[in-house]
């Protein structure tokens, strides 16, 4: 191992342009994702991911099963409060697969733009419940629904970022 | 690590300081084209002459070492700082040329060769009781990996009696194999 390890430093031999050209090609596409891409798999996951919540907490008047799921307790606390957690809830699946799905340099893009990102994710939200006849996402309640989407987000991208950190990788 | 022992493992790495080779190594994990170019640049060298001796063929050599530098990037964020970067690499070459001799090796072991303990370099079964024509004929299969023609041209005959030849040899180079 020794040997064969001064035999790799003290030798060298160009590779030839063609091949050059080919790995820096592949390196380069692969450390700069297109954003559109990255925003539609952002945008698949988040319909994955939004849809699973719906099992346990309704959202504008949507939910897969007869029970208030979330909904009973949190409404204790007020609509607006409820409005609150109910975004945070709806967008907190999607912040965590996020680190699972995306590979480093995608995730790298997606931090870089994390607030369009946000805006891309809101927005599709917001146009799938409008889509689904809820009116009351035009309600000024929704403004807490966004604002603990927003959260949710953001302290959730920063808590995966420390995690990674932690695991020794780094962004 | 020692400052005087990184600098020692270090001082292989030609005209980039370790201190450039750090700075262009932070700057591609965050996404900069232009410090992988560099560190390209520096590093190549070695990988592609590390995979030359160990193989005979162009195209596979040119598929390793594509396969390394996929590596490299797939694993950049595992990096340590702490160790020099051509060290890693190093682990890196070496890991994918196993694996991908690996992939190669049922067929060369069906053959009758067997491979040295680290599985990067064929070990050549015995070969006395083969004749010379049969053994050059076989090395120059299997090791230099050229044609029946190119071989027939080689040994000046006709590349029907190379695979004669051959095909004779392997059927000796089994039986002592059991």
């Amino acid at each position: 191992m020794k040997n064969d390890y001064q035999n790799f430093t003290t030798t060298k031999e160009s590779a030839p342009p063609d091949i050059a050209l080919k790995v820096k090609s592949l390196v380069q596409n692969e450390l700069n994702p297109s954003l559109k891409i990255i925003l539609m798999k952002l945008c698949g996951l988040h319909f994955v991911a939004g849809l699973s919540s719906l099992f346990f907490c309704h959202q504008f008047g949507h939910g897969v099963h007869r029970h208030d799921g979330l909904m009973a307790p949190l409404m204790k606390y007020g609509e607006s409060v409820c409005q609150f957690a109910c975004g945070g809830f709806f967008f907190l699946g999607t912040t965590l697969l996020l680190f699972f799905i995306l590979n480093p340099d995608e995730l790298r893009v997606v931090l870089k733009n994390r607030y369009g990102a946000l805006l891309a994710l809101v927005g599709l939200s917001t146009a799938g419940f409008i889509c689904s006849g809820s009116t009351e996402v035009l309600a000024a309640t929704t403004l807490f629904w966004i604002a603990g989407a927003t959260v949710i987000w953001l302290v959730g991208l920063n808590f995966g970022i420390t995690i990674k950190k932690v695991l020794k990788f780094s962004y | 690590m020692t400052l005087s022992q990184k600098g020692l493992l270090s001082r292989y790495n030609n005209e980039m300081s370790e201190e450039q080779i750090q700075l262009n190594m932070q700057r591609y994990i965050q996404g900069d084209n232009e410090a992988f170019a560099r560190l390209y640049e520096e590093f190549h060298p070695h990988v592609y002459a590390y995979l030359r001796k160990r193989m005979s063929r162009r195209e596979e050599v040119d598929e390793c070492f594509q396969l390394v530098w996929l590596k490299f990037h797939r694993s950049k964020e595992k990096y340590n700082p702490q160790y020099p970067l051509l060290a890693w690499l190093f682990v890196i070459s070496k890991t994918t040329l196993i694996d991908y001799i690996r992939t190669k090796k049922p067929a060369l072991s069906a053959q009758g060769f067997e491979f040295d303990q680290d599985e990067t370099e064929i070990v050549l079964p015995s070969m006395e009781n083969l004749t010379r024509d049969q053994e050059q004929a076989i090395s120059l299969r299997y090791l230099s990996e050229e044609s029946f023609e190119q071989i027939a041209v080689k040994l000046k005959t006709s590349p029907g009696n190379i695979r004669q030849l051959i095909s004779r040899g392997l059927k000796i180079l089994r039986k002592d194999h059991v």
